[in-house]
């Protein structure tokens, strides 16, 4: 599987960082609506701009903007989704938000699955930032020949 | 003649291991003929011709002798191909089924209380200061919510609410869940019907 195209997220300033994380997911399963994949590094067919807005205190995960393909051509935002709302607060999302952080120390040519320096690490409840904290990753250990099963070593 | 058939009796162990043959030898004619009416049509010969994968006769006598020691395998061994045949019946019915079963997170271990659909609503408006959730309960999740209680029809149809611990196994496929995951089952005789989740990630 191709490594996939990242959702965007905008913390503290107006500068988007990668998102490793599809909060829109619970819905669309939901909702039962589905959208086209436009190549193989979006398989979901869709990427989303995320927003963490602080209102008296409480900081809050909202979509401010999708890019979703209905058809190969038609792309529809977010208030074709969500009629008459420009932004939505995922009130649905429990869980935890990745946002991978400095320079990539391994590509993996799947999914999310590349490591980056940093992760930054973010759990919300109901929509709503309860803690956040940031993992420090290191370049995992190349495997060799020994620790690969037999069967899928290369031809002596 | 079939008088004579129908006397017959098995009296040495060549008669004795002619008649357990017999089986086998249906079985083995019924193999042949499924082998021959499916072999390679003339086009398909003719393409092999072309790309130089014309059968020689090293390769002919090759087969032969695979067909010959497959057909004493049958002779012999018919019952364990009896005994193989319905395993794998059984085994395809299996498959079957688990591809059949839908694929829910909620499983009848984290059902937690019965639910009046009424409650259920009470207790789920979302507050947003920027107002940006429909005041409808369930949020943006309404039209699902609908959708889901339009199918609980049935008088002993009940709603439950169910709570999935994080690091739990969930669905079909035993995927561990990375958050807690909650929301609402329509269960019917102890069964699970549908699921609606409320919050997961």
């Amino acid at each position: 599987m191709t490594a996939q195209v990242a959702e965007r997220l905008i913390y503290g300033g107006n500068k988007e960082i990668g998102l490793f994380s599809n909060p829109l997911s619970l819905y669309l399963k939901q909702t039962g609506i589905s959208f086209v994949s436009p190549h193989t590094a979006n398989w979901r067919g869709y990427v989303g701009t995320w927003k963490i807005i602080e209102t008296d205190g409480v900081e809050r995960l909202y979509l401010v903007k999708l890019s979703a393909h209905k058809s190969y051509e038609e792309i529809v935002g977010v208030s074709d989704v969500f009629p008459g709302f420009d932004k939505v607060f995922a009130h649905w999302f429990t869980g935890q938000l990745r946002c991978p952080q400095g320079a990539q120390l391994e590509y993996r040519h799947m999914g999310y699955g590349s490591i980056y320096e940093y992760d930054l690490l973010m759990d919300f409840k109901q929509g709503v930032l309860v803690n956040k904290h940031a993992r420090h990753n290191e370049v995992p250990p190349k495997k060799e020949e020994k620790d690969i099963p037999s069967f899928l070593r290369r031809g002596q | 003649m079939i008088d004579a058939l129908l006397a017959w009796r098995p009296q040495t162990w060549v008669d004795y291991l002619l008649l357990y043959i017999v089986p086998g030898f249906g079985m083995a004619m019924y193999l042949l003929a499924k082998t021959i009416r499916e072999r390679p049509s003339e086009f398909a010969r003719g393409l092999l011709n072309v790309l130089g994968k014309k059968l020689t006769l090293v390769d002919r006598i090759k087969d032969g002798a695979v067909y010959c020691f497959a057909l004493a395998c049958v002779l012999l061994g018919w019952p364990g191909f009896v005994i193989w045949y319905f395993m794998n019946k059984k085994a395809e019915v299996a498959r079957q089924e688990f591809q059949e079963r839908p694929e829910f997170d909620c499983a009848p271990e984290y059902l937690v209380a019965v639910v009046n659909p009424v409650d259920a609503e009470i207790t789920s408006y979302v507050i947003d200061p920027l107002g940006k959730v429909p005041a409808l309960p369930f949020g943006h999740l309404n039209k699902a919510w609908g959708n889901f209680l339009a199918n609980m029809l049935d008088e002993q149809d009940e709603l439950w609410s169910f709570y999935i611990p994080m690091g739990s196994k969930v669905g079909k496929y035993q995927r561990m869940c990375r958050a807690e995951i909650r929301g609402y089952a329509h269960v019917r005789d102890g069964k699970i019907l549908a699921e609606f989740i409320t919050e997961s990630d």
